[in-house]
């Protein structure tokens, strides 16, 4: 007979860990959204600096912009902690078949998070490059190592999801066996 | 379901209650109530071998095989 009580305890462990990092991602938009609200200008060239252009004098609506681009990255890691929350929940609730439903809608933020990422680099370079002169403003999009590392996870997280259907109904079989 | 589970007439005829078989074969009531009423998918050997050793019978006493007819 299997002991599930080990891994029931380790999912426990995970969502504690994810509660943490979700209280933390709470604090960074928070902190992000203060330092918008109370030096725009600031919160714009810097986003604009850690974007890789040059950090120059910006309008309010572009200081906005990036700052709007930055808080949906925000929120769509939220998204995928309180997923990952609820997934180990499930875990630690001995509920298999509830964890393979969350694991499936994380697979799919993982590719909406790789979309997002590359239309938010559009919508970064031409905001922060809009007041340029002509020549210098730019789109850019590039596809490296971050963009491959998440459709990598999410190519992992989509067939973790199907083996978790899959374990899911075994464990229902295990149970229905006496 | 084409298998018929005797295991209430074999309690009735040795004078034993579930909750006396479930304690001496070590699962809960609960999973032998859903062997006996047939709502399970399969039974281990290790029980089966437990409540045969405990009601001093075969497992064919246990278990009968009544085909399905065509009109269900």
């Amino acid at each position: 007979m299997l002991d599930p009580q080990p891994i029931l305890a380790s999912a426990r462990r995970l969502q504690t860990i994810m509660s943490a990092s979700l209280m933390l991602l709470t604090g960074s938009a928070l902190a992000l959204a203060i330092l918008g609200i109370s030096d725009p200008d600031r919160a714009g060239q810097t986003l604009a600096r850690l974007a890789h252009f040059p950090a120059g004098e910006m309008a309010a609506w572009q200081n906005w912009g990036l700052m709007a681009v930055i808080l949906i990255h925000l929120l769509v890691w939220g998204v995928l902690l309180t997923l990952a929350r609820a997934l180990f929940g499930q875990l630690a609730m001995g509920n298999p078949a509830g964890a393979s439903g969350i694991a499936r809608k994380l697979a799919y933020w993982l590719w909406f998070m790789l979309v997002w990422g590359l239309i938010s680099q559009v919508i970064v370079s031409a905001v922060a490059t809009w007041g340029f002169p002509a020549g210098q403003r730019a789109i850019s999009i590039a596809l490296g190592t971050p963009q491959l590392s998440v459709a990598f996870s999410a190519l992992i997280a989509s067939f973790m999801a199907r083996a978790f259907a899959l374990g899911a109904d075994l464990w229902q079989d295990h149970q229905e066996v006496v | 379901m084409a298998i018929i589970v005797r295991l209430d007439v074999m309690l009735a005829t040795r004078k034993m209650t579930s909750r006396e078989l479930a304690g001496r074969i070590g699962i809960s009531e609960q999973n032998l109530s859903l062997l006996k009423s047939g709502k399970v998918r399969g039974v281990r050997f290790n029980t089966l071998e437990a409540i045969c050793r405990e009601l001093e019978c075969q497992p064919g006493d246990l278990f009968e095989f009544a085909p399905d007819t065509a009109d269900g």
